[in-house]
């Protein structure tokens, strides 16, 4: 077990944990509607999105994390303009946006005369730079998304399995949609600075993803999506400490290939099953014919 | 409505023929009969304006593309630059291209300028430069420098008329050791030396004043850092061979340690650019070294990010190593005004009594 216990025997390490951990159990939570209402388009769109406002607030000396949420609102309410006013659909709407914001903030970077740094450390976050002051914020925004998704889990579910019932039951459709994409916004913006807006999008899509192979009721999905991610969280950085590779991309990495192998896990059995029992019945069939 | 129509075109086509002719026009102009403009150089970072701006001084313009503050490491070039560079009758670099890992966003641009004859000064190839010892599987040994300096006596640095390329004597160095270290700028002697020879490249380009002029000129700057690099000889002598120990952000103080006696113990990003990114273990071990050899200042740069050197300090003080601090210094670019780091000599002059006042 010294494997495991080596890396974590430092304090840096654990609080990378922690901030991981933390992350996972928010973006579980709000990423198990997003794989359920096909947003994932949009939850990457919105963790490019916001480095515009933090390239401007950093630029301008702001705090940043103004500056993202006013980045990704920018992103949402262009987004709504565009598949509003035009004939053009959502996911169109989505991409023209995500190019716009992403261009612009890498003008707004170059401004400063730099450039790659700055973009990686957004992207990629620093998993072993984490503070407790950061822990702290990780901490507060995964309770305001517990608080938020136990208070809206109806009308959520609702619009996640029927928009229209949702609007018959009094659900606000709208208003339940933008909640929405809000949550994923603080779950971005809280967690960029610990593990980079790349690998927070990692955690919206890879662990529900690979939970929906398996369960079906959204409970058994927030709960299967959270070991899974906090699995991720924990080899990810026993296998950097060891193999010495980039913390956050390691545990972005093993958690697609989780996804990888429970599907090939899944598809196996369901093979392996309808070969027993197609035997299964010819047995029966050449028995009968005797 | 046919006459609108025909107007409107042909204001347009009116329009368009009235540019084309302007633009011909300067185009014709700027290559007659002008006189000569002022003798126009191009520096790649701030550190090297500086040295250049102390060279010149008011005989000649100096351009900065990266400019105080500015991480070269991860600068992008951007289409003025390369105008700037085109426009330039001398461009001083570090340089040489592939074996300097300084400005590594200006590679392309600067071999396509050197391509087009474009004369270009390289700093690094003229300071007789020390190596990075190759990171094997040494996991202890980041960034030490490698001390016995082969050197590269170019026999034709100096003149520069454009492309020329030393790319084999630097290849084969190179691979015997590793990539060269290009923060030359720490050794003052080295500097002293190299400025003579970018007095003669500035000659080769100057039409107008004698060679003679500029040998002068560079003899003055020699000297002016000659006795800089005694000042630091004696500043630094206070301290022991104990004291003498250095933890960077990352690894830009190899010169200073080879020149003035310093041990480089490692470095917080490991290899020798800001882009590296630091792995769990490299760093747990650095924790360790700082505690284990009592090691209490971690030297910071004034172009990287400070939040690992500052985990760095968090972890070794909650590791019971008591006064842990993280100096800011000045390392890779100059300081904005005020800072005590706005010309070259103010720079080394701050940074190394930063550095011994942090020691001692």
């Amino acid at each position: 077990m010294e494997w495991l216990i080596e890396p974590f025997s430092y304090g840096f390490m654990r609080q990378a944990l922690a901030a991981g951990i933390l992350t996972v159990v928010m973006a579980s939570l709000v990423g198990t509607w997003v794989v359920m209402r096909g947003l994932t388009f949009m939850g990457d769109a919105l963790a490019h999105g916001a480095l515009p406002g933090i390239a401007l607030a950093f630029l301008l000396g702001t705090n940043l994390i103004f500056g993202a949420v006013a980045s990704a609102l920018v992103m949402i309410a262009g987004v709504s303009v565009v598949s509003a006013r035009s004939r053009l659909g959502n996911d169109v709407a989505i991409g023209l946006l995500f190019a716009g914001m992403l261009a612009s903030g890498v003008v707004i970077i170059s401004l400063r005369g730099a450039y790659a740094g700055d973009l990686t450390a957004i992207l990629f976050g620093d998993l072993l730079g984490v503070t407790s002051a950061d822990i702290r914020i990780a901490l507060a925004a995964t309770l305001t998304v517990i608080v938020v998704t136990f208070v809206g889990y109806r009308p959520f579910l609702a619009l996640t399995f029927s928009p229209a019932k949702a609007q018959v039951l009094g659900f606000r459709p709208r208003l339940t949609h933008v909640a929405m994409l809000g949550l994923i916004t603080v779950v971005l913006v809280s967690s960029f600075r610990t593990v980079g807006t790349l690998l927070v999008f990692a955690f919206l899509v890879a662990p529900p993803a690979t939970a929906a192979l398996v369960a079906r009721r959204v409970p058994v999905l927030f709960f299967v999506s959270i070991v899974l991610g906090s699995t991720a969280v924990v080899l990810g950085l026993v296998i950097s400490y060891w193999a010495t590779t980039a913390t956050a991309a390691t545990i972005a990495g093993i958690s697609v290939l989780g996804f990888f192998g429970v599907l090939t896990t899944v598809e196996a059995r369901a093979h392996l099953a309808t070969r027993r029992r197609v035997t299964k019945e010819m047995r029966q069939h050449a028995h009968a014919t005797d | 409505m046919l006459d609108r129509r025909l107007g409107f075109r042909s204001v347009i086509v009116a329009g368009v023929l009235a540019l084309v002719a302007a633009a011909c026009g300067t185009a014709e102009n700027s290559t007659a009969t002008e006189p000569e403009a002022r003798l126009s150089i191009v520096a790649v970072t701030s550190i090297l304006g500086s040295i250049v701006e102390d060279l010149v001084g008011d005989n000649a313009d100096v351009i900065v593309l990266i400019g105080p503050g500015v991480d070269p490491h991860s600068y992008q070039v951007s289409a003025r630059d390369g105008q700037l560079l085109r426009d330039a009758d001398l461009v001083v670099a570090n340089g040489p291209l592939d074996d300097v890992p300084l400005e590594e966003g200006l590679f392309d641009l600067l071999t396509t300028v050197r391509s087009e004859g474009i004369a270009v000064f390289d700093f690094v190839a003229n300071s007789n430069p020390l190596f990075f010892a190759t990171h094997g599987d040494d996991d202890d040994d980041h960034g030490h420098e490698d001390d016995d300096d082969h050197g590269l006596k170019d026999d034709d640095h100096g003149d520069d008329d454009g492309a020329h390329e030393d790319d084999d004597d630097h290849g084969h160095d190179a691979d015997a050791h590793g990539d060269i270290d290009p923060h030359f700028w720490w050794d003052l002697s080295r500097v002293a030396d190299a400025v003579v020879q970018l007095a003669a490249a500035i000659a080769a380009v100057d039409t107008e004043r004698a060679e003679e002029f500029w040998v002068e000129r560079a003899s003055v700057v020699a000297q002016i850092y000659r006795d800089l690099d005694d000042e630091i000889v004696q500043s630094v002598s206070v301290l022991t061979d104990e004291q003498r120990i250095i933890v960077t952000n990352h690894d830009s103080f190899g010169y200073l340690a080879d020149r003035y006696g310093f041990t480089v113990r490692d470095t917080v990003i490991p290899g020798y650019t800001t882009d590296a990114q630091t792995n769990p273990r490299a760093f747990a071990q650095l924790i360790d070294v700082l505690v284990d050899e009592e090691i209490r200042v971690i030297f910071a740069g004034n172009t990287d990010s400070t939040r690992l050197a500052e985990q760095l300090r968090t972890q070794a003080t909650a590791q019971g190593l008591d006064n842990v601090t993280v100096v800011q210094l000045y390392t890779d670019a100059l300081g904005p005004a005020g800072s005590g780091a706005e010309t070259y000599v103010a720079m080394v002059r701050t940074t190394v009594d930063l550095i011994v006042e942090a020691l001692g």
